[in-house]
């Protein structure tokens, strides 16, 4: 009976049906490292949207998500996607990470990495084929797609990365850091994917930069020292996000947090990817 | 379960395309094939004991040479006929214990013959022909009856003597009264067969070799199969999938397990073509095991021993890959791995245990790195008790694939609690 259950939650994640009503559920999760506490009891509940996760570095972002990948055990609580625990097969078939920091084989083409990324998903050969091909395409690396990923630049291997976590149809699409290494460009043509992705999906988009999640996230996550410490809507009412994060963060972070509050380089970044929101951004990677 | 053709095909181009892979394979068979005709590098001189005159042979055409003189024997039994004759053919001869003063270069040995030559030089001539016949049978016949009774010895004395070799053996390996029972309910296969062994007998020898060298590449090829996924930072990612605990564990594993079995049998497949163009196997596959091992006391052809030495060496390709798998996993660093697997080899060759310490060192000499050579069939030792006993092969054949999967279980738990933290 419960392997039914999963062959149905599979089913729905990968047809897209159903989808409104899946839910993530993080239930009183922590994990602690001898006497560091990293992530400290926190619980969420999520459903088909996009989600910023803001923090400084070190508040324990990439913790979390690991843990909501199933790649890190928690010291305590429970996660379940659609009542799948995180570690079932069924919760990863509607699992797509794009971690941090992550490798590719370098002998490997692009459509290579990707039909076995698709292979690892359960993805049928055809269909493999098939969404490889879409997705290169959707990455702008479709021209590229037949040459060894060792010849690939930083922004391209992150596009790949990104067109890896789309295979499945993800029900759970879990970002941590995607906009690194892309350019201004890129960054742009990134928040209109993500934009699309959270239609029909939950989103779980981690960053420091406040620019990257404050036109697409439908919801704010803030954590600070393994702690949530915002939850819910951002409501221009409220005033401007990056004011609100720094003043979250005080003094003493905003040196820690410096990158993500975009002084400097970043501020430059940002007003570029702005500017092109409204026009050459979206003509393509 | 459904994508595991697909995975396994992956994970064998992933360890394909590396170079470190390819340079095993090269490295390994070139160095067996090196050691296949090492031997026939040497250059022996032969004097003439009565005119001193030296003649210059390589090791090639002297081998070539003993073999056409020794192929007339093939099959005769080794009996009081045969026995007198090369008694005859050597009557002018007298061997004396000396230091080592070899009259052949470049042979080993302590003992240097001295002929009385006849005053006729036909006869003299005659006389050297029979000796050049008989050579072979005649070092078979000393190495067992020993220096001064090889003019003497008849059949039953001949066999007797080979059967004290044994049971002195038996008491240097501690045998228990039910061992020692076991091997003489064995059936004694006398007199046996004289064969020119030479084919045979170095493909038996060079088990030691290739199962050094096939560790050596598995360990080399395999170290990075799980620690390339964790240097990498592709390990996240893999994980995630949905295949990515499971059956990829599993594609992996079949993955490791075919490139080791490839490279051993096209290690063990070059060593045995080049014996075999070198010597010629053809009927000396018959030939007993006695004639290369005399004081063996398992009654095998040469064929059989070389094929039960080539199943332990598969077995072990197997353990092996699995082992250089569960350390890859373990230590999650490639470099430390390949080297866990090279003191696991190279320790399990040289380490020594007396034999008083029999349980120790019975164990160590089932492990595979001691177990798959020519000279384990000497040791008599069984495993078991009660009237049930298992020899070293038997013994191995069951342990290994049972190390096989005890590993291969061990590699999957390790796996499953493979934890991405720290970066």
């Amino acid at each position: 009976m419960k392997r039914m259950d999963e062959q149905t939650v599979a089913r729905e994640g990968h047809n897209g049906a159903g989808r409104d009503n899946v839910k993530l559920r993080i239930d009183n999760i922590s994990k602690r490292y001898q006497n560091k506490t990293v992530v400290d009891r926190i619980s969420l509940t999520l459903s088909t949207g996009v989600y910023g996760l803001l923090g400084a570095n070190g508040a324990g972002k990439t913790t979390l998500m690991r843990m909501i990948c199933g790649i890190l055990r928690s010291s305590e609580g429970q996660i379940t996607l659609a009542g799948q625990p995180v570690t079932s097969e069924s919760y990863r078939s509607m699992l797509g990470y794009l971690p941090q920091d992550f490798g590719y084989y370098p002998d490997f083409t692009g459509r290579e990495f990707l039909l076995y990324m698709a292979a690892l998903k359960g993805l049928p050969k055809s269909r493999a084929r098939h969404k490889s091909g879409e997705l290169l395409e959707l990455v702008g690396l479709a021209g590229q797609a037949d040459k060894k990923i060792k010849t690939y630049s930083g922004g391209m291997k992150q596009r790949l990365g990104i067109a890896q976590a789309l295979l499945n149809d993800p029900c759970l699409l879990v970002l941590d850091e995607p906009t690194a290494g892309l350019d201004p460009k890129e960054r742009v043509r990134f928040r209109d994917l993500i934009a699309r992705a959270g239609q029909g999906s939950i989103v779980l988009l981690s960053t420091h930069i406040v620019s990257d999640v404050e036109h697409i996230a439908d919801s704010i996550l803030m954590m600070r020292e393994g702690r949530l410490i915002y939850q819910g809507k951002w409501e221009e009412s409220r005033g401007d996000l990056e004011a609100f994060y720094l003043e979250q963060f005080g003094d003493g972070q905003q040196a820690r947090a410096g990158k993500g509050t975009e002084t400097g380089p970043e501020r430059f970044v940002r007003k570029t990817a702005d500017s092109m929101d409204a026009g050459e951004g979206k003509e393509g990677w | 379960m459904s994508q595991l053709g697909t995975l396994y095909l992956y994970e064998l181009k992933k360890i394909l395309k590396r170079k470190m892979t390819w340079i095993a394979f090269a490295g390994v068979v070139l160095a067996m094939l090196f050691s296949c005709v090492e031997v026939l590098m040497n250059n022996y001189v032969l004097t003439d004991a009565q005119t001193g005159e030296s003649v210059r042979y390589s090791a090639y055409e002297r081998a070539m040479d003993r073999q056409a003189r020794a192929e007339e024997f093939n099959g005769r039994m080794i009996d009081d006929t045969l026995l007198r004759e090369m008694q005859a053919a050597y009557a002018d001869v007298q061997l004396r214990e000396q230091e080592r003063e070899a009259d052949i270069s470049g042979a080993s040995g302590s003992s240097v013959m001295m002929i009385q030559v006849p005053e006729e030089e036909a006869e003299a001539q005659s006389l050297a022909r029979q000796r050049g016949r008989y050579e072979a049978i005649y070092n078979y016949v000393r190495g067992i009856a020993g220096n001064e009774d090889v003019h003497t010895v008849d059949s039953d004395a001949f066999y007797g003597k080979r059967e004290q070799m044994i049971r002195d053996y038996e008491q240097t390996l501690r045998l228990t009264e039910g061992e020692k029972e076991y091997w003489r309910r064995q059936e004694a296969r006398t007199p046996y067969a004289f064969y020119w062994d030479m084919g045979p007998s170095m493909a038996l020898a060079s088990f030691k070799m290739m199962l050094a060298l096939t560790a050596l590449m598995i360990g080399m090829i395999l170290s990075g199969v799980f620690a390339d996924e964790h240097m990498r930072k592709t390990d996240q990612l893999v994980l995630c999938g949905r295949y990515g605990r499971g059956t990829l564990y599993l594609a992996k594993l079949l993955a490791a397990m075919t490139l080791a079995l490839l490279g051993t049998l096209l290690v063990g497949g070059i060593t045995m073509l080049c014996f075999g163009v070198l010597y010629g196997y053809e009927k000396n596959w018959n030939a007993d095991l006695q004639i290369y091992l005399e004081a063996s006391p398992f009654a095998l052809t040469m064929g059989e021993g070389i094929l039960i030495l080539t199943a332990l060496l598969l077995l072990a390709a197997v353990l092996h890959s699995i082992l250089a798998l569960v350390l890859s996993c373990l230590t999650r660093n490639g470099v430390a791995s390949m080297s866990l697997v090279m003191v696991y080899t190279l320790g399990t060759l040289f380490i020594h245990v007396p034999q008083r310490l029999r349980v120790l060192s019975q164990c160590l000499d089932l492990l595979p790195a001691r177990a798959v050579c020519a000279s384990a069939f000497y040791d008599a030792r069984l495993v078991g008790g009660g009237g049930h006993y298992l020899t070293f092969w038997q013994a191995g054949m069951l342990l290994y694939p049972a190390l096989s999967l005890a590993l291969a279980l061990l590699g999957a738990l390790l796996y499953r609690r493979w934890q991405i933290s720290g970066r």
